[in-house]
């Protein structure tokens, strides 16, 4: 798939390239840009590949992971599977403006079966009349599918509106799978589910304007959750219902802090749920650290209020990658979350609330690099921790996770890189 | 890269699939102290655990199913087991057993509509004379429909679902049925009762009754491809003649 995307284009830079081409204005640097409308640090941007012919300006970055996920205990289970994604944007001037295009597939459905992969204490979800309990659900085929439009309407100031079929309203932060921090990382946070979990909802506008360091931006979007069949597109019933603010401010390029809050409207069907109020703030760092490498560490505080009983369920993640060269990634996940009961399928078992925890830390080697592509090997354990209400269910106090995994990104080596805005790169294709 | 790693890793791409079928891991029989939890289902397959609505004029059925602490389900349990409903208040409703079913009891409110409570779940093991509890679980006593119908649906004659939406086609009739049916998932196969189909905007379609299948209507669209609109269902019951409209169905004329 990035094979795909990254070697059919002539010309192409890849590299630690510049991200999405959707900044038109020109006032921020496209490595800011992250998934949606989310801003990321601008000092480390993310691996792609990126070609400039004539006024157009192409992109495509993604990751793909095969991996073998292994969960011990009672629950335990196991899978060889992929998570995946790649992502293409294009952008070109308009009537003053720029005009961006961009959209986001993953092949999980496929790679992880619609039932998802082996996650202890994973948000349960409906799957065919059962109930799915410690799996992580894959993602839709279709991700994002959005079109993004900027322009001046000041000096030093720029506007933007974001229109997506299928795409991220300004909820919560960055998602995980676009965080520097999570480059490595195949799993999703424990805490997912209440910090970016409305990345791909069906049916987004936003609108923004910003300035180099700070976004205000607003959206109306469709607070339904995707059904269990991953590979359509969930439009039936479909209602801009729900609504959501962010305000962004990256003070300087190692910096990013966002701060948001919403309102989903309850929706029924398959993935019903109860209307709530999310807010939540998000600290990002990127930086280079030693010899061409980066450090990037992710503080997230989420929480959901339901409407119902307008007690909140916080979650906090902290989570870190370190790159101290280019051959070499640290990477490690704290997070604290609350769930209830209900999302763990055991209403009437447990307390209606429980606190846990999980503690992951990996490791991932370069081991070849060509092509246009790295690719890594890694791997992840995690320790979850878990109240006594559940030391039945998972066979200990700390159920224990690892996944091994083969990934395959768009390459980073500096001698790759070009200056942004080269059409032409002899060297990149061998 | 070296091409070979390339093979290999596309291979592993293509082969990969999940491991364990989570949809497929019930045991049939277990010990007492192996039942770590229960959720509760109407017979439809509904779940009811988060919440069980009763109606204040009907029977409720509810079905309890026992999980091993590995999520797995237990369809049975050696030396057999003896369900019981604690309702709290007490006021709330009462339960009697179903024949031949001991995990299902039927649920009469005994309170209002608009009462709310919490239910507990008594399974009792002969077998090593033990009990477990469950629970609570919600209950609340919700106001009856006329005619003790409970929901509507929309179907064809091949049993393809049309009650959230209904697409209509230029040209074509498309024949559906109106069913109503009971708080226990019950088909009220002779309803005393007339229908009405109304479109919104009127010009949308139209329904024409079907000789001698009075819940039958055949619908034709007398919009342009690309309309959109509504379709509402009244349903008069000649007993009290209460009417009660169910909508709006979503309508796209393609």
């Amino acid at each position: 798939m990035l094979a795909v995307l990254g070697m059919g284009l002539p010309g192409i830079v890849y590299g630690q390239h510049q991200h999405a081409p959707s900044t038109g204005a020109g006032l921020i640097p496209e490595a800011q840009v992250g998934s949606g409308t989310a801003w990321l640090p601008a000092a480390v941007p993310i691996s792609g590949y990126h070609v400039r012919p004539g006024r157009w300006s192409l992109m495509a970055h993604g990751s793909v992971f095969l991996q073998f996920v292994y969960d011990f205990g009672t629950r335990r289970d196991y899978q060889l599977g992929s998570v995946n994604w790649a992502m293409a944007g294009a952008a070109h001037p308009l009537a003053g403006g720029t005009v961006g295009v961009r959209a986001m597939l993953s092949a999980e459905p496929l790679t992880v079966t619609e039932r998802g992969y082996p996650q202890l204490l994973q948000v349960a979800q409906p799957y065919q009349q059962v109930t799915l309990t410690d799996r992580m659900h894959p993602h839709e085929l279709v991700s994002e599918a959005a079109v993004i439009y900027d322009h001046d309407i000041g000096a030093g100031i720029a506007g933007s509106l974001y229109l997506a079929a299928v795409g991220e309203p300004a909820l919560g932060p960055v998602s995980y799978r676009h965080r520097p921090s999570a480059t490595h990382d195949p799993a999703a946070p424990l805490g997912h589910h209440s910090q970016d979990f409305t990345h791909t909802s069906f049916g987004v506008a936003t609108a923004g304007v910003y300035t180099r360091r700070v976004r205000i931006e607003g959206s109306v979007f469709n607070g339904a959750h995707p059904d269990d069949v991953r590979t359509n597109f969930d439009f039936a019933g479909a209602r801009l219902n729900s609504y959501a603010a962010r305000l962004t401010v990256n003070p300087d390029p190692r910096w990013s802090v966002a701060a948001w809050g919403g309102y989903l409207a309850a929706s029924g069907g398959t993935h019903a749920h109860g209307a709530l109020h999310r807010v939540g703030l998000a600290l990002l760092r990127s930086a280079p650290s030693g010899v061409g490498g980066t450090w990037s560490t992710a503080l997230i505080w989420g929480a959901d209020v339901p409407s119902e009983t307008r007690r909140a369920l916080h979650s906090i993640l902290l989570e870190s990658s370190l790159e101290p060269g280019s051959n070499d990634a640290v990477l490690g996940r704290v997070e604290y979350v609350q769930r209830t009961a209900a999302d763990l399928a055991l209403i009437g078992s447990v307390r209606p609330e429980l606190d846990l925890g999980a503690l992951s830390l990996g490791y991932a080697r370069r081991l070849l690099s060509g092509y246009g592509l790295d690719a890594w090997l890694g791997l992840r354990g995690t320790m979850n921790l878990v109240p006594e209400d559940l030391h039945l269910f998972y066979g200990s106090r700390t159920p224990l996770g690892v996944i091994a995994y083969l990934q395959v990104t768009p390459s980073r080596r500096a001698d790759h890189l070009m200056p942004l805005g080269s059409s032409q790169c002899t060297t990149c294709m061998r | 890269m070296h091409p070979r790693l390339v093979v290999a890793y596309v291979g592993g791409l293509l082969v990969a699939c999940g491991g364990v079928d989570p949809t497929a891991v019930d045991k049939v029989t277990g010990q007492p102290g192996d039942v770590a939890s229960v959720r509760l289902f109407d017979p439809r397959g509904t779940e009811l655990t988060l919440h069980t609505g009763l109606v204040d004029n009907a029977i409720t059925r509810v079905e309890v199913r026992m999980f091993a602490p590995d999520g797995s389900r237990l369809q049975q349990i050696g030396g057999g087991v003896e369900l019981a409903l604690l309702f709290s208040p007490a006021s709330l409703a009462t339960s009697a057993p179903v024949p031949g079913q001991p995990l299902m009891r039927d649920v009469i409110p005994t309170a209002a509509s608009g009462a709310s409570g919490s239910q507990e779940v008594s399974l009792q093991f002969p077998g090593d004379g033990s009990t477990k509890f469950f629970g609570p679980f919600h209950v609340q006593v919700q106001a009856g429909e006329p005619g003790g119908v409970a929901e509507f649906r929309l179907v064809d004659a091949r049993e393809a679902e049309y009650t959230q939406h209904v697409p209509l086609f230029v040209g074509d009739t498309l024949r559906l049925e109106a069913r109503l049916f009971d708080s226990s998932g019950s088909r009220l196969a002779n309803p005393a009762a007339d229908i009405a189909f109304r479109f919104e905007p009127e010009t949308l379609a139209a329904a024409l009754p079907v000789p001698q299948l009075p819940f039958w209507r055949d619908l034709t669209a007398t919009s342009p491809a690309g309309t959109e609109g509504s379709l509402f269902v009244s349903v008069r019951f000649l007993a009290d003649t209460v009417t009660r409209t169910y909508g709006p169905i979503q309508v796209l004329v393609h």
